[in-house]
């Protein structure tokens, strides 16, 4: 049996997959799109709405058209009774959602380094441990500056006292170390955050003082009405409010408070809404009234 | 003194409204004199623009009241209507109560109207609408908010509340010393 | 003391008292009144018939009838016959007294004692003839106050009663009447009850004559017994020093008293006749004072002070009027109502009204009421305003008029600046100051009640007044006083009232007067009127604060005060002169306007310039040069 008539008549009822295109289109067929930088037809944006209308619906059908005979040349893989096309990677760089985080300025010893030349070097994180015969971390979890780690004897320095605690020598060492640290990272985070609004370290911290003295004070029952002064304490200045003027315009007044009063009725709806109740008593009297 | 902020005005009005309705404009736009609202302290006071204007030179602390006190802003920014604007709220009232000569002592003794003390209401009172009471001879006694509808008003027993009490010329004896 | 303090401990019954003494004494007043006239109709019969008198006649009055009223007429005669000497020692005490002398009359008293002491023996001798008999008996009623004196502190420490007293004196003999009142005033003069070196002799000698006398009368006194007896009765004497000193510990019975206030207000009416001729006028005013203070209550200091502005008779009605509550009086609030529609809805009501009187249209007098009339639907929707009668006065004579600008300096409670706000029918401004924060509540609450609408209401001192503001048609100010006129309403008024107090409170009105005529402007088309009033009827803060203003502000002149009633103010009053317009000023008292003692004032102010210059202010009264001169001294002193 011949099925090419019906095959064609069919055909015929749908529009061609083939499109032309002066310049062929591109796609990115990871993110489904079809750029086409071809030429538009000036004369149809210009004319009617419905010419227009039918125009941008046949690029776009074309474009479509195009893109999908690029899917269908796309690998498949069959799944029970379905098809499956793999997409590539997207190949358009898409532009960043958040902005571009500010650059740190930089920390003392960076500076420092910077001035002295000093590279940074990557240096492993962990060191052979003899005792135990494995890698260990220098400090942190496990790290071999832990105390479970101490040695069970210390030679006492020569110029130390020789009754002094070697261990809680130690101790202290280290927790000297750690607030130390402690100190100049809250140093660099406030002169970072200092230089952020533009001003001296120091200003800023003034500024954070007088802030947590004005707390401190009013932070009691009567709101620090009855504490004693400080010498050279900051008036706290609260926020003024603005009032208009106690003797204005009178007709100024009378027309925002006309504006007012019209807003409050506004929003009323009963005086809006008609009284059927009473409208139809109305109209029955009139009606009465009528006939005698 | 000064003049009431938007926001406190449009509290006033809308407490207003629910009494006097649109008659408010007749108390902003007076043909006789220009009249306005001031607050001093916490109070409103509604008075000439003249005694306004002339009671400038009175210091905020040594002013205790001028013109006529509507009533006071609450803490909370409500506004609470005194007995003390019963004039202009029984001169430009929408819905009134009129009370039998029976009904005046227990109403102005701060007690709620019930249906039995009634003697006429404005025809289509809604409920719970700011209402002005009346004795028989047209002396205004006070202000409240209505119970019942007039409608729903027949089916009630005569014991019933027909208007909840709010305000009542017995408050210049029993709340002298809070009212003022 | 002890009725103040009666008074202050429990309420019900000195009220009783005072309702019961007020009765009697009133009662007793008119018989007063009647005795007076009456007495001197017996004066006049009495000298016709001089010769028609005899020593008999004590003793037929006795058995005919010994009322009180007609002793005092009988006497007469006798006293007259006498001596012309004693007369004129009273006219001379009595201008003494006006004159505010005390030493001459002091010195008078000892010649008469003296006199009767000297006698006394002679006629003591002598009580055979009539003559001698009558003089005798004459001597001995007299005496007979002074006599009873030491004897009861001899005999008995019992000073109760006039008739216990009446009845020893009846026992002792008449004849050492004038030796005993001769101690008595020596003990007087003195002033000291316990014995001193100074009358250890004197008292040893009449001693020592006592006895002697008492054996010598022993008969003689039986048989003049029953004469005695009804002089005595008839003759006031004033109690002595012991007595007072007695009745100190123990106080007398009111009605007791208040017969002996009556007595001494008699002997005053009529002195040169009733008097005991050793007693002054100073001791009787002395004793009444005394009685008076004890019997209503007052201190010494109020008692001068009221008793310096009435004569007596006058000032005992004042003190009954005091004791006396006003009649409760309303005025109508006619900006809501008119005064006839609210008297119909007072009398449905049941309430027993009339109007106050034809000077005020405005003002209603409750007479009883079955509900309280400040608790009336009425009252609380404003038709009405519990008002003193005598608070309408000040507002009636500002007369403010509409769209004026009026200050009321001390306005609470409310009822004068609402009548001002009233009259101006809610138009111009009434500016209501008053310096009690407190107070104002009551203020505001009437203002608004009585549904006003151009007050401002405001809590300033009043002397601060021309700089907050100025510039008023009218001021009224209604001063803080002592309140001497309305002791119906606050009875405290009489104890708590001393000479500081007064002080202070005129240097206060002196102040706020000045203050309220710098608040006015001159050059008001209609006004330019200061009222200035006071509840009070001292002259210390009515007349001599006007007339400090006169004198302090140039530019103001008194006016009248459009009040048809009330007596005019003083123009001099007890040696000091005022200005003599201060008679266009207005005096209300209770006794005699049957409203609170009031004091109300009216000024012109005539510019807005002060001359302040002296020289330029001459007082046209007929002594002008001393009273300039008194100004001048004082203005130094200020």
């Amino acid at each position: 049996m011949d099925v090419s008539g019906i095959l064609e008549s069919q055909k015929s009822k749908f529009k061609s997959i083939q499109v032309n295109r002066l310049i062929p289109v591109e796609f990115d067929l990871g993110l489904l799109a079809s750029f086409d930088i071809n030429m538009t037809d000036e004369a149809k944006f210009r004319s009617d709405k419905a010419t227009r209308e039918a125009y941008l619906k046949e690029l776009s059908r074309e474009g479509a058209q195009l893109m999908i005979n690029e899917l269908f040349s796309l690998p498949t893989t069959v799944d029970d009774d379905s098809y499956y096309a793999s997409l590539p990677k997207p190949i358009t760089v898409l532009p960043r959602e958040k902005p571009i985080p500010k650059e740190k300025p930089m920390t003392r010893w960076e500076k420092f380094a910077k001035f002295k030349g000093i590279q940074k070097r990557k240096s492993s994180g962990k060191v052979f441990d003899e005792t135990s015969g494995e890698w260990r971390r220098k400090y942190g979890f496990k790290g071999v500056n832990n105390d479970d780690q101490k040695p069970w004897l210390i030679e006492v320095p020569g110029n130390a006292n020789q009754y002094e605690d070697q261990y809680k020598v130690r101790r202290e060492e280290k927790k000297e170390r750690i607030e130390k640290n402690n100190r100049r990272s809250q140093r660099n985070y406030e002169e970072r955050v200092a230089a952020e609004k533009g001003m001296k370290p120091h200003e800023m911290r003034k500024r954070e003082l007088q802030k947590a003295l004005v707390l401190s004070k009013q932070s009691t029952a009567s709101l620090g009405k009855f504490d004693a002064k400080l010498k050279g304490e900051p008036k706290i200045k609260g926020i003024k409010r603005k009032f208009e003027p106690l003797v204005g315009s009178v007709d100024k007044e009378k027309t925002k408070n006309m504006a007012i009063l019209n807003k409050v009725n506004k929003g009323d709806s009963k005086a809006t809404v008609l009284n059927v109740r009473k409208a139809q008593r109305a109209l029955n009297n009139a009606k009465r009234a009528a006939k005698k | 003194m000064r003049p009431l902020t938007d926001d406190e005005t449009k509290v006033l009005f809308e407490k207003l409204t629910k009494y006097i309705g649109r008659n408010i404009a007749h108390l902003i736009d007076r043909p006789d004199e220009p009249y306005c609202f001031r607050l001093q302290k916490d109070r409103v006071y509604y008075m000439s623009e003249e005694i306004m204007r002339r009671a400038t030179p009175v210091g905020r602390r040594n002013l205790v009241a001028l013109g006529v006190c509507f009533g006071k802003f609450t803490k909370t920014g409500k506004f609470r209507m005194h007995i003390t604007a019963l004039p202009y709220l029984s001169q430009y009232a929408i819905y009134k109560v009129w009370v039998k000569p029976n009904g005046e002592m227990p109403f102005l003794y701060g007690n709620h109207v019930v249906k039995a003390h009634i003697g006429r209401v404005t025809e289509d009172m809604p409920e719970h609408q700011g209402v002005v009471i009346f004795n028989m001879a047209d002396v205004p006694l006070g202000f409240g908010v209505s119970a019942r509808s007039t409608v729903d008003m027949r089916k009630v027993d005569p014991t019933g509340i027909a208007v909840f009490h709010q305000a009542d010329n017995g408050e210049y004896l029993r709340e002298e010393d809070t009212l003022f | 003391m002890g009725r103040r303090a009666k008074n202050k401990q429990d309420v019900p019954l000195p009220l009783n008292q005072e309702k019961a003494t007020g009765k009697v004494t009133k009662g007793l007043h008119d018989k007063l009144k009647h005795d007076a006239t009456r007495s001197r109709k017996h004066d006049s019969a009495a000298l016709k018939n001089k010769s028609a008198n005899s020593g008999r006649q004590p003793i037929e009055k006795l058995s005919s009838s010994s009322s009180s009223v007609t002793k005092p007429s009988a006497k007469k005669p006798s006293a007259k016959k006498r001596a012309p000497e004693p007369d004129s020692d009273s006219d001379e005490e009595i201008d003494d007294e006006s004159g505010g002398e005390v030493s001459g009359e002091d010195a008078v008293m000892r010649d008469v004692d003296d006199g009767g002491w000297d006698n006394a023996p002679m006629e003591s001798d002598s009580d055979v003839g009539e003559e001698s008999d009558e003089m005798d008996e004459f001597d001995s009623e007299d005496d007979e106050a002074v006599s009873q004196m030491p004897l009861s502190l001899l005999e008995s420490d019992d000073d109760d009663e006039d008739d216990d007293e009446d009845e020893e004196d009846d026992s002792d003999d008449s004849m050492a009447g004038g030796v005993e009142s001769y101690d008595e005033f020596d003990t007087d003069d003195d002033e000291a009850g316990p014995v001193t070196f100074r009358d250890m002799e004197k008292r040893s000698r009449k001693l020592d004559k006592q006895r002697q006398q008492i054996e010598e009368s022993a008969d003689q006194e039986l048989r003049t017994a029953g004469a005695v007896v009804a002089g005595e009765r008839e003759l006031f004497t004033l109690p002595s020093l012991e007595q007072i000193e007695a009745e100190k510990e123990a106080p007398l019975d009111l009605s007791q008293i208040q017969l002996r206030i009556q007595e001494i207000i008699r002997v005053l009416n009529n002195f040169a006749e009733l008097r005991a001729p050793e007693a002054s006028r100073h001791d009787y005013l002395d004793q009444l004072k005394r009685d008076m203070c004890f019997y209503y209550g007052y201190n010494e200091f109020l008692m001068d002070k009221l008793l310096e502005l009435f004569p007596v008779s006058e000032a005992v009605e004042f003190f009954e009027a005091n004791e006396v509550a006003r009649p409760v009086t309303i005025r109508t609030n006619t900006l809501k109502t008119r005064r006839r529609d609210l008297a119909q809805a007072l009398i449905n009501r049941g309430v027993n009204l009339d109007p106050i009187g034809k000077w005020t249209k405005v003002g209603l007098t409750i007479f009883d009421s079955p509900v309280p009339i400040g608790a009336t639907p009425e009252y609380m929707a404003g038709h009405y305003m519990i008002q003193a009668a005598s608070s309408f006065l000040p507002v009636i004579a500002l007369a403010p008029q509409e769209s004026e600008k009026v200050l009321d300096m001390s306005a609470a409670p409310g009822g004068k600046t609402t009548y001002c706000a009233a009259l101006m029918k809610n138009t111009g401004m009434v500016v209501a100051n008053d310096a009690n924060k407190e107070r104002e509540r009551a203020l505001v609450a009437n203002v608004h009640r009585l549904g006003i609408s151009n007050t401002v209401v405001c809590n300033y001192d009043g002397r601060e007044f021309p700089k907050v503001m100025g510039g008023f048609d009218r001021v009224l100010l209604d001063a803080p006083c002592s309140g001497t006129g309305v002791i119906s309403k606050d009875a405290s008024v009489k104890v708590n009232k001393s000479q500081d107090d007064i002080d202070m409170l005129t240097h206060l009105q002196k102040e706020l007067i000045l203050s309220a005529i710098d608040s006015v402007n001159a050059d008001s088309p209609t006004g330019g009127y200061i009222v200035y009033s006071t509840c009070s009827v001292t002259v210390d803060e009515d007349e001599a604060v006007v007339n400090y203003a006169l004198s302090k502000r140039p530019n103001v002149k008194l006016v009248d005060s459009g009040l048809e009633f009330g007596a005019p103010g003083f123009t001099s009053f007890r040696g000091r002169k005022f200005h003599a317009s201060l008679a266009l000023t207005r005096r209300f008292y209770p006794h005699a306007h049957n409203m609170d003692g009031f004091f109300v004032a009216k000024f012109k102010k005539l510019s807005n310039k002060i001359k302040v210059s002296e020289d330029s202010f001459v007082v046209p009264t007929g002594s002008g040069a001393k009273t300039k001169q008194k100004k001048k001294k004082r203005k130094t002193a200020d």
